[in-house]
């Protein structure tokens, strides 16, 4: 058995994890797909595109929430980078 | 990676996949079934309309148009195989329905007189009976609901397959192409389960993708409605329909012929091989032929689609076509033909086949393992153990819930081949037939424990599975309800179906004669 100290603090933390993954994830996922929609131009089929989009990307995210070391982490790095997205889906919105 | 996080991984492996395995191998099992679905419909309900040649068609529609108010409405032009020679014309008969809407149909015939003979069609249900078994794993509820619960199955199927990639990674190189068939059983099925797992794993992905889209679409675009697209969704589904460039218009204009349409087809997308024309407001200048077909060279949708104008022939809409769908299009079709195996013919078809039942496998396997990981085992100081209430559950729902699905299967297409020759609507029966042979398989596991129930089970999967060859039999002696026989390719897959489930009831018999006794698959 190591020490508290010499030991690496990687935690379950299910819930904080599982809701980072899920909720932040989709988020995310949204905001990236929101982003490609207002960066490309239309065509045939875009829409359908769009929305396939979202399943691939949250469910990646929400199966690898389990790599970061706490549920904190999970939040922090996954929320910030939902803030970031929606951020620059703002910006390009402006910009258009 | 680090241990823990390797542990914790295993952790969710377990959970997501004991969670979704027997959903799973219902939809698998099913689904496998699934691409062969036009043909195991053609094979229960042989063609009872007589072909109209292509050439005549025209006068039959014209016909039927004068007679048949309806059919102004809507009306339907199935081609045979070679797409073009022979046609049968058809209509719903109370009135236009999409052709996914299970409503009864009538068909028509011109006599040599010039007269018209309208038919009753019979129900043809088979195939879309595996494909709703294998859109909700056959949960008794709506196709809608079924279909959604069975979305969020899948997103906990994707997860499992991630997590299980990580848990295996580590021993990858080392274990993958082992398979220790030594005295640990637990480490033989463990070796199968991750080296299959493994070996389809790409499959597993796009399955898992593309089930939860097709599960949660409607969810995922009321999300994305207000922060993607501006509340403006309902506007841009109907921009982008391929309908969309054929207004409403009641002013008469003849409806061009039905070669002439086809021809205008061919010239646009020579390869398309269209299979059904489906005419709207024939007779006036807003007429919309949909030609749906397929063109096995692409990945493309389930079903290709033209839209052609009716009065004139010009071909208004191709975004469906597969050698004619734009960037965005083929991308989205990809996933579709993925998922659906309708790319490459049928070699890719009975790839399809052996990889969803290796599907099936894998979360049987995966349900063992689970229940081996919780055996307590007898030591000799302790003596016999018992085997706690969980896994005796898990153990008899396993069984239960599989082979009462194999049973019911291999019954629901025996029910769905005699019903239609009896004349009867064959889905009452069929689902009797699979729900019976369900509820009792998981009753019978459940009473009996799954040591005792698994062996008889087998057989009765066996014995169900072995009636369909001997269908081939009824076929002979009733030549007049013999109308495709299919090659007895049906019959001999489910011969072979049939020999090897009697394999799997021998060694089960042997386990529970030899096994050890502190196993939830010991009779002691």
């Amino acid at each position: 058995m190591s020490t508290p100290a010499e030991a690496p603090a990687i935690k379950a933390h299910w819930w904080a994890k599982t809701l980072a993954g899920v909720l932040c994830g989709f988020a995310l996922a949204l905001a990236l797909a929101t982003l490609f929609h207002q960066l490309t131009p239309g065509g045939p089929g875009k829409l359908m595109l769009l929305m396939w989009l979202i399943s691939p990307l949250w469910l990646t995210i929400a199966s690898l929430v389990y790599l970061f070391r706490d549920g904190w982490r999970a939040w922090g790095w996954l929320g910030g980078a939902s803030v970031l997205a929606y951020g620059a889906v703002f910006v390009s919105k402006l910009g258009s | 990676m680090h241990n823990e996080t390797i542990r914790h991984y295993k952790v969710v492996h377990t959970w997501t996949g004991i969670l979704c395995g027997l959903f799973l191998f219902v939809a698998f099992y099913a689904g496998a079934l699934t691409v062969f679905a036009p043909s195991l419909t053609r094979w229960a309900t042989p063609e009872t309309l007589p072909a109209t040649p292509l050439e005549q068609v025209d006068g039959l529609i014209a016909r039927a148009m004068e007679q048949v108010p309806l059919t102004r409405e809507q009306f339907r032009i199935r081609l045979d195989e070679t797409g073009g020679n022979a046609a049968w014309v058809s209509w719903p008969k109370n009135g236009p329905a999409s052709p996914r809407d299970k409503v009864p149909e009538v068909g028509a015939v011109l006599a040599a007189d010039g007269s018209l003979t309208i038919v009753d069609l019979p129900h043809r249900e088979l195939g879309e009976f595996i494909d709703t078994l294998h859109r909700t794993a056959g949960l008794p509820v709506d196709v809608e609901l079924g279909s959604m619960f069975m979305g969020v199955v899948s997103a906990l199927y994707f997860v499992a397959l991630v997590s299980g990639l990580i848990v295996l990674l580590p021993s990858l190189i080392k274990d993958l192409f082992v398979v220790r068939l030594g005295k640990n059983v637990k480490r033989f099925w463990l070796d199968a389960h991750n080296l299959v797992g493994l070996v389809c794993l790409p499959f597993h992905l796009i399955i898992a993708v593309t089930s939860v889209v097709f599960g949660l679409h409607d969810e995922i675009y009321a999300v994305m409605n207000p922060v993607t697209f501006q509340g403006e969704i309902r506007q841009m589904f109907q921009r982008e329909s391929p309908f969309s460039a054929i207004k409403p218009d009641a002013e008469p204009a003849p409806l061009q012929p039905v070669t002439m349409l086809l021809q205008r087809v061919r010239e646009t997308a020579p390869d398309f091989r269209p299979y059904m024309l489906e005419i709207r407001q024939a007779g006036t200048k807003g007429a919309s032929v949909s030609v749906w077909g397929n063109d096995e060279q692409y990945l493309a949708y389930r079903t290709g689609l033209a839209v052609v104008n009716g009065a004139t022939g010009a071909v208004v809409n191709t975004d469906y076509v597969p050698e004619l769908q734009g960037g965005y299009g083929s991308t989205v079709a990809a996933f579709f033909s993925l998922h659906f195996g309708t790319y490459g013919g049928e070699p890719v078809k009975w790839g399809y086949l052996v990889l969803g039942l290796a599907g099936a496998f894998v979360f049987y396997s995966g349900n063992l393992l689970w229940i081996e990981s919780r055996r307590r085992h007898e030591k000799r100081s302790t003596g016999p153990v018992t085997q706690s209430r969980s896994t005796h559950v898990m153990a008899a729902l396993t069984v239960g819930v599989c082979l009462g699905c194999v049973s019911g299967v291999s019954l629901a297409i025996i029910a769905g081949k005699l019903m239609p020759m009896l004349g009867d609507d064959p889905l009452p029966w069929q689902n009797a037939a699979y729900y019976a042979a369900l509820v009792l398989s998981v009753g019978w596991a459940l009473v009996r424990g799954a040591a005792r129930a698994t062996v008889p089970l087998l057989w009765a999967a066996a014995l169900a599975t072995a009636l369909i060859p001997l269908l081939a039999l009824v076929e002979v002696l009733m030549p007049q309800a013999n109308g495709d026989p299919g090659g007895l390719v049906l019959e001999a897959v489910a011969l072979v179906g049939a020999i090897l489930l009697l394999w799997m009831a021998r060694a089960s018999a042997r386990r529970l004669r030899n096994g050890p006794r502190d196993s939830v698959w010991s009779a002691a």
